[in-house]
């Protein structure tokens, strides 16, 4: 397996640099044959990524411990599903998996943009197949995942007990995923750049692509938030790290982009805007991946140091250059078509949304690396927390917030006063209420209920859009369930915008919840007592131990009485696995509840020789919507991804579609 | 071109959000000293971080209020840490190198309200964090 995998990655590593010489000498020369060869190169360095990644994952399944990377990181105790994730679980296996999912999308965005923008296939094939060269090259010289040890061990070390979780078999791959993904949107950047054709073409050839990997890495961050809340058993989801920044970079970039992208389509307006966001996404993508493996920036999460840092940094230097002299030899070329005309209307409030979500990666960026920074100058060694992340981004996600409820329902070029009334009372008045009812309830602190207060204005906004779409099919006679499915079969874009808009105000909910109102508390409980937190009693019924395959598992039975009546009995536990007996796990109970939809969260700190159990309990209201804004999220890109018209092929319906009032969202 | 009032409502965002940026970061930033430098620095009241290695044998959990004993060290000196933020990293144990976050009190001992640990860096993706 292991000199299957070996050979197939030299093998693609050969056929990378062909594709990507006969396609930039192709594209060059113009010569079909030259680039029909590369074509076929990229597909079958791409076959044989396939290969070595199954190579791998069979070896993994095989437990073929002479190779270093399954001894390190699987055992024969795991489960064949556990085993599968350990194939990310480290880092020569993290960068396979990148080189995998960069060889598919570069085949498969080539193969269909081949049918559909021809023009553009040659010079995003070099590129992408370059990008392909660069991982291949790190995997075959530096960081192979098939380096053999002399002696094969009789069994692996496994996998750190913290990994092994569900968390873990969705969250690196689609975090891994999202930072490659962007690669496609950058190979049609650069091709759009050097041939010069930088009309509307190339964005439509784009936007799918973007989409795809705005998508998957926003899952990708969702998962990863999902997994630290259910796994680390520090209370929170999120704590602004070096490592979650830099993923959380490309992914705001390309937020704005997806907004940007609409006011060039329509306008020809903020050109060079947009090919700089799409250089910055690429680049910040690559500048992630160096981060998390370089060690440069100290982090909790202390990934292995290693020697392929310098190669990043060389490949993030060069790509820059090369991208930046590009864009600056066509800056002729990408001149503004329109302007802004008014303060008060769509593209104003989408640059505005674009200046806010830069200046909010600007900041973060800025406190990640503001510790090298500060060494670098003044030689001290600094650390910046959550408290900078959370003073300066919070105010930014609040008018982003805003914003996500005004700028749909501005029109283009400049809005009427009577439009404004007609679309802004109902939605004004729904936030001062929500607002008002949260003070009559007790609420004192100003933020929160602003900030609640600006997502029932929000909600409100997009219930009103869907409302009035609704209602004017419903007078053309159709029922609210078909006119509903009709409205956003016909407008997939807008609407699929709205459902993502939807989702997160359900995100915006859970954080304002959790940020303001969540409650701590250190306890010790001895057997049979009780203790009251919030709205909630715990009282301890016994530690109790239990021998599983390959862990041995202790746990304080509780039951949990909210209001006097009996709500659940909660086993907060800690995990101890063979071979990482120096570090136990904590396995985390949360019970989400009703009506506040509070998480009560509960972790044994220690269970105690006395039979007492020590515990930490958070309250942790509204987070569940954030997951719940996640799955909305993921339903509304799809809606908005998913081709607007049928393909050639499948009979076209005879009537000519209606006149929709074409307004895209 | 862009209309000015539409440029004027730009730079003052930009300008808003740089002077938050930099504000923020005068206020929150910390030092990050090894327990050597932190030594040297003596008391004080402002908040800092401090990276070393538990020592081994020094750790005395209070299981009653939940409050944590142990000594950090590196090279050159030691330092008796109080830890009273509740959870702790599930890797926390002797040898491992922790970064505390809190104040170094006149008493010589280090009041930390978050305890960060690091993985012994043989084995690749490991992450660990508590908080108060």
């Amino acid at each position: 397996m292991g000199d299957l995998g070996h050979l197939s990655l030299l093998g693609a590593l050969l056929l990378a640099a062909l594709a990507a010489a006969t396609s930039l000498l192709g594209a060059w020369r113009e010569r079909d044959d030259l680039l029909e060869s590369g074509r076929r190169a990229l597909y079958g360095a791409c076959a044989l990524v396939v290969v070595a990644a199954l190579a791998l994952a069979a070896a993994f399944q095989l437990h073929d411990f002479s190779i270093r990377y399954v001894a390190e990181n699987s055992s024969r105790l795991m489960s064949p599903l556990d085993t599968l994730a350990s194939f990310w679980g480290g880092q020569a296996g993290s960068l396979l998996f990148w080189a995998l999912g960069l060889a598919l999308l570069s085949a498969l965005s080539v193969w269909r943009t081949q049918r559909r923008s021809p023009w553009l296939v040659p010079v995003m094939a070099g590129t992408l197949a370059l990008i392909l060269l660069f991982f291949l090259g790190i995997l075959t010289l530096i960081a192979s995942p098939f380096e053999r040890v002399p002696v094969a061990p009789p069994d692996g070390r496994g996998l750190n007990p913290i990994l092994l979780d569900t968390g873990m078999r969705i969250h690196p791959p689609l975090l891994l995923s999202g930072y490659m993904s962007y690669s496609v949107p950058f190979a049609i950047t650069v091709a759009a750049l050097v041939t010069g054709r930088l009309g509307n073409d190339w964005l439509r050839a784009l936007r799918p692509w973007l989409l795809a990997a705005w998508t998957i890495q926003g899952c990708g961050l969702l998962a990863g938030a999902w997994w630290a809340y259910h796994v680390l058993g520090w209370g929170g989801y999120w704590g602004w790290d070096p490592v979650e920044n830099v993923a959380l970079l490309p992914w705001l970039v390309a937020t704005a982009l997806l907004h940007s992208v609409m006011v060039q389509e329509r306008r020809g307006m903020l050109k060079v805007w947009n090919v700089g966001l799409l250089l910055a996404a690429f680049n910040l993508s690559i500048f992630g991946t160096f981060v998390v493996r370089s060690g440069v920036i100290s982090s909790v999460h202390s990934f292995a140091q290693s020697a392929i840092g310098p190669y990043f940094f060389g490949f993030l230097g060069a790509t820059l250059v090369v991208t930046l002299s590009l864009l600056f030899y066509r800056l002729p070329d990408l001149r503004s078509e329109g302007e802004f005309d008014a303060l008060v209307s769509r593209e104003s409030s989408f640059l505005f949304n674009n200046l806010l979500l830069v200046a909010m990666t600007a900041a973060t960026f800025w406190g990640t690396i503001f510790p090298l920074v500060s060494e670098a100058i003044q030689g001290t060694r600094v650390a910046v927390g959550p408290p900078y992340f959370q003073a300066v981004n919070g105010p930014i996600l609040l008018a982003l917030l805003l914003l996500m409820g005004i700028g749909p329902l501005l029109a283009w070029r400049r809005s009427s006063a009577a439009s404004l009334r007609r679309n802004f009372l109902a939605p004004i008045a729904v936030g001062l209420a929500s607002g008002l009812v949260l003070v009559a309830l007790g609420m004192r602190q100003l933020w929160a209920t602003v900030a609640f207060a600006a997502a029932a204005f929000v909600f409100m906004t997009i219930t009103q859009e869907f409302w009035r779409g609704v209602r004017a099919r419903m007078r053309a006679g159709e029922p609210a369930p078909v006119a509903l499915v009709g409205l956003v079969r016909r407008n997939r874009r807008r609407y699929g915008g709205y459902v993502v808009h939807l989702g997160m105000v359900f995100v915006a909910l859970g954080i304002i919840g959790s940020t303001f109102f969540q409650q701590d508390h250190g306890l010790r409980l001895a057997r049979g007592e009780s203790a009251t937190v919030g709205r909630y009693t715990l009282t301890n019924e016994g530690l109790f131990q239990e021998t599983q395959p390959g862990r041995q598992e202790v746990y304080a039975q509780m039951a949990v009485q909210a209001d006097g009546a009996l709500l659940d009995v909660i086993r907060p536990g800690k995990h101890t696995y063979v071979n990482w007996e120096q570090q136990p796990t904590s396995s985390i109970s949360i019970t989400t509840t009703w009506p506040w939809l509070e998480d009560l969260y509960v972790v044994l700190v220690s269970p105690n020789a006395d039979g007492s159990a020590s515990l930490q309990v958070f309250v942790n209201p509204l987070v569940s919507l954030i997951w719940l804004g996640g799955v909305l999220f993921l339903l509304g890109t799809v809606i908005a991804a998913w081709p607007e018209r049928p393909r050639l092929g499948t009979p076209r319906p005879l009537v000519s579609r209606p006149q929709a009032v074409a307004v895209e969202a | 071109m862009i209309r000015p009032k539409v440029l004027a409502v730009g730079v003052v965002l930009a300008i808003a959000v740089a002077y938050l940026a930099l504000t923020s970061l005068q206020t929150t930033t910390v030092y990050y000293l090894t327990v050597s430098e932190l030594l040297s620095r003596g008391p004080s009241q402002q908040s800092v971080r401090v990276a070393g290695i538990v020592a081994p044998g020094s750790i005395a959990k209070d299981p009653s209020s939940l409050t944590l004993r142990f000594t950090v060290q590196d090279a050159t000196g030691s330092l008796p840490v109080v830890y009273t933020g509740g959870t702790t990293p599930d890797i926390f144990a002797e040898k491992v190198e922790v970064v505390a976050e809190g104040k170094y009190g006149a008493d010589g001992t280090f009041h930390a309200t978050t305890l960060l640990a690091k993985c012994p860096s043989k084995f690749e993706g490991q992450v660990a964090q508590a908080k108060s």
